[in-house]
């Protein structure tokens, strides 16, 4: 069990995190950000196992992983 | 009569030693910036390394230079070495590196900086010297800086950014920037006639025999992230080592100037960039 | 055929600089001119000339010399940090008595600066930013299409007098949008130049050099340019006065006016280029409130105008020089009035522009000095 935190408001949605998870947990935000942009956010939580592909391919530093 | 006051004793390099207030070990902080205190969620894999700043960058979206930034920061964490670290930024999209790394950044004019680099390091050879580039920086306006300090060997580490294209100054052609592609300044696309063909950097230096290690990574996925974060440890242990010269390329995306979104960004380096700026390492050290 | 245009400077200048019959540009990208280089790398293939985006401004300045060289007429532009590049070429370029014309949208420094717009290349364009004793005309517009005339007119005083000219534009000009009227492409006919390397078929071999081992012959060269310059000084100044009475009119044409004598007005400000822009609506607040103050405006700023300044100090209680820097002109202006008036300084820096509010107050206070 691995928990994601992602800091919205530095989130420049690139979509990096979300093409590369290899379980698909990512997707884009309904609402925006303090940049008026949507922003990634985990979908499901439960299946993550904190490879943390997603913090690497993340050029905001804008997600943290726990395992 | 006056009492002598000791001379203070002065180290090899020339430089009395400090004792460094602040805390030798890196600690791995959170994105807030707080330190790591016992956490409910358990441990952190994956976080924001000691040696970056809690800065939002003013890069574009799916700007590969995010992601290389962190990565030296995170090789210079993983090494130990922040405290003998000295970076140089360029003059480009990467100029303000001194506002997100933590430790010690001069600025340099445009393209000379492998020889800011060459200075720094010739005069406290203790330091760990690195310059990072864009494609202008190094291999335009600075390549008799970039063919000198390679040839002369100097024990310095270059990363060099390979986006294809000037960023800072509005998307102009850059000596990397590939046949056929529309840029400011090749509106019809470049020529290998009146234009030249892109510059190959690490192939170009190879023969010369002060340089050591030069290898070419990409940022199209995690496996060559990986990899190029790989590389740049490689190229900073082989100064650490004296073993001599490295530069480590790193193929990244412009989805702005390349008129491409993130993704697609992605995919133009996979299917235009590496045919054409083969990956691996091109030298490696005896 | 002549037709105004909506352009920003940057691109106007180009134009004109193809319409005067320029048909080789060499540049490097930096701001505030990269539209430079963007125009250009279309414009000149559509012309039949070449761009070449050089691989730095060094690069760039001594490909217009080789250029110029051959008898072309050749271009590059650059901003502050870049020009300082080019101060070898160009004094190579006087050294070696070739025409061509360098065009600086000045930015803020010391150093990589800002890209704010800025006066402060002011000493390194008058006084000869390289090395050795030279000079070069340079010409400071103050609108669009004082940026365009004074463009087009640069090729024929650099051709004319075999010397590099000027364009000492800045970040406000090149990046602002103005209505102009595009001159007539020129006829393709230039000047004839004998002394340049176009192969020595029928003739004795022209040699471009710069170089005088023996001294007297460098000497001999000095004094030659020397008569050159002098001959600038006596027929190339120009400048503009705006008046008081002026402010109620609208201003005379720009550019090439040769100035009259203002009448007596209690303060003159002294300002060039986008400066004077702001001052000369300083000038009409004043005006409107009662106050006599008028605008002195060098157009070019070497050959300075120190006798038509001379002159129109006489008849003034003050000056106050409004400069984006630290106070370059305002050496020139105390070069022409020497000490018998008052001379004030009001100047922004590192980019930042004054407003026209700004130069009102410090021109009260420099009025409630003399009044």
């Amino acid at each position: 069990m691995a928990t994601i935190i992602i800091n919205k408001d530095r989130c420049k949605a690139c979509g990096f995190c979300i093409l590369f998870c290899p379980k698909q947990l990512l997707q884009m935000a309904d609402d925006l950000n303090l940049r008026g942009i949507h922003y990634a956010c985990v979908r499901c939580e439960a299946e993550c196992t904190g490879c943390a592909i997603c913090g690497l391919v993340c050029p905001d530093v804008a997600i943290e992983v726990f395992k | 009569m006056t009492t002598r006051r000791p001379i203070r004793p002065v180290t090899r390099e020339g430089h009395p030693k400090n004792p460094d207030p602040r805390p030798r070990t890196p600690r791995r902080r959170t994105a807030q910036g707080h330190a790591n205190p016992p956490d409910p969620r358990g441990r952190q894999v994956f976080g924001k390394p000691a040696s970056l700043k809690d800065v939002p960058t003013h890069f574009c979206s799916g700007c590969g230079h995010g992601l290389v930034h962190r990565m030296v920061a995170e090789v210079v964490d993983e090494l130990g070495i922040r405290e003998r670290v000295v970076g140089v930024s360029p003059v480009g999209c990467a100029v303000l590196g001194y506002d997100y790394w933590d430790f010690d950044v001069s600025e340099a004019a445009h393209g000379r900086t492998p020889a800011v680099a060459t200075g720094m390091k010739r005069a406290r050879p203790d330091l760990i010297v690195f310059t990072y580039q864009g494609d202008g920086d190094l291999a335009a306006i600075g390549t008799a800086e970039l063919i000198h300090t390679a040839n002369r060997g100097e024990n310095i580490t270059i990363i060099f950014v390979n986006n294809a294209v000037y960023g800072m100054t509005g998307g102009q052609m850059a000596p990397t920037t590939l046949e056929g592609q529309i840029t400011a300044t090749t509106p019809a696309g470049r020529t290998l006639e009146g234009c030249g063909a892109p510059l190959k950097v690490p192939e170009m230096i190879a023969p010369f025999p002060g340089t050591k290690y030069l290898v070419r990574t990409a940022l199209n996925n995690p496996r060559n992230i990986s990899i190029a974060k790989r590389c740049i440890k490689k190229a900073f242990q082989c100064q650490i080592e004296n073993v001599g010269f490295s530069l480590v390329e790193v193929l990244s995306p412009c989805p702005t100037y390349w008129r491409l979104s993130p993704l697609d960004a992605l995919k133009w380096i996979e299917e235009k960039m590496i045919p054409y700026f083969p990956l691996g390492e091109i030298k490696v050290p005896n | 055929m002549n037709h105004k245009v909506l352009m920003c400077g940057n691109d106007a200048m180009s134009e004109a600089a193809v319409r005067a019959g320029c048909r080789f540009y060499f540049g490097y990208p930096i701001t505030p001119q990269n539209e430079v280089t963007a125009y250009m790398s279309w414009r000149m293939p559509e012309v039949g000339g070449t761009f070449i985006q050089a691989e730095s401004e060094i690069a760039a300045v001594n490909m217009v010399f080789g250029a110029a060289a051959v008898g072309a007429r050749a271009m590059t532009s650059s901003s502050s940090p870049g020009i300082s590049l080019k101060q070898e070429g160009i004094s190579y370029l006087c050294g070696c008595e070739l025409p061509a014309v360098i065009a600086n949208v000045v930015r803020g420094g010391p150093g990589l600066g800002s890209i704010g717009p800025s006066q402060a290349d002011y000493f390194q364009a008058t006084r000869g930013g390289g090395h050795g004793d030279y000079r070069t005309i340079t010409l400071a517009p103050s609108t669009l299409q004082e940026l365009v005339d004074l463009t087009y007119l640069s090729f024929d005083l650099a051709d004319k007098y075999r010397n590099p000219v000027l364009i000492l534009s800045d970040g406000v000009l090149g990046q602002m949008m103005e209505p102009a009227v595009l001159p007539e492409m020129m006829d393709g006919k230039l000047p004839p130049k004998p002394w340049a390397l176009t192969g020595a078929r029928n003739r004795l071999p022209n040699v471009i050099r710069s170089l005088y081992l023996d001294v007297d012959l460098l000497e001999k060269l000095n004094l030659k340019l020397g008569h050159k310059f002098r001959e600038m000084e006596q027929q190339e100044v120009r400048f503009e006065e705006f008046n008081v009475t002026d402010a109620v009119l609208p201003p005379r044409p720009a550019g090439l006016s040769r100035g009259r004598h203002a009448p007596a007005a209690d303060l003159i400000l002294v300002a060039y280029g986008s400066v004077a822009r702001i001052c000369r609506s300083a000038v009409r607040r004043l005006r409107q409130a009662g106050q006599r103050v008028s605008l002195f405006r060098p157009i070019t700023v070497w050959p300075f105008p120190y006798e038509p300044l001379a002159t129109a100090a006489e008849r003034a209680k003050a000056l106050l020089v409004v400069e984006m820097s630290m106070g370059q002109m305002i050496e020139d202006v105390k070069l022409a009035v020497g000490r018998c008036r008052p001379i004030g300084f009001f100047g922004r820096v590192g980019g930042c522009v004054m407003s026209v509010e700004e130069v009102v107050q410090e021109a009260r206070k420099a009025l409630e000095e003399v009044q």
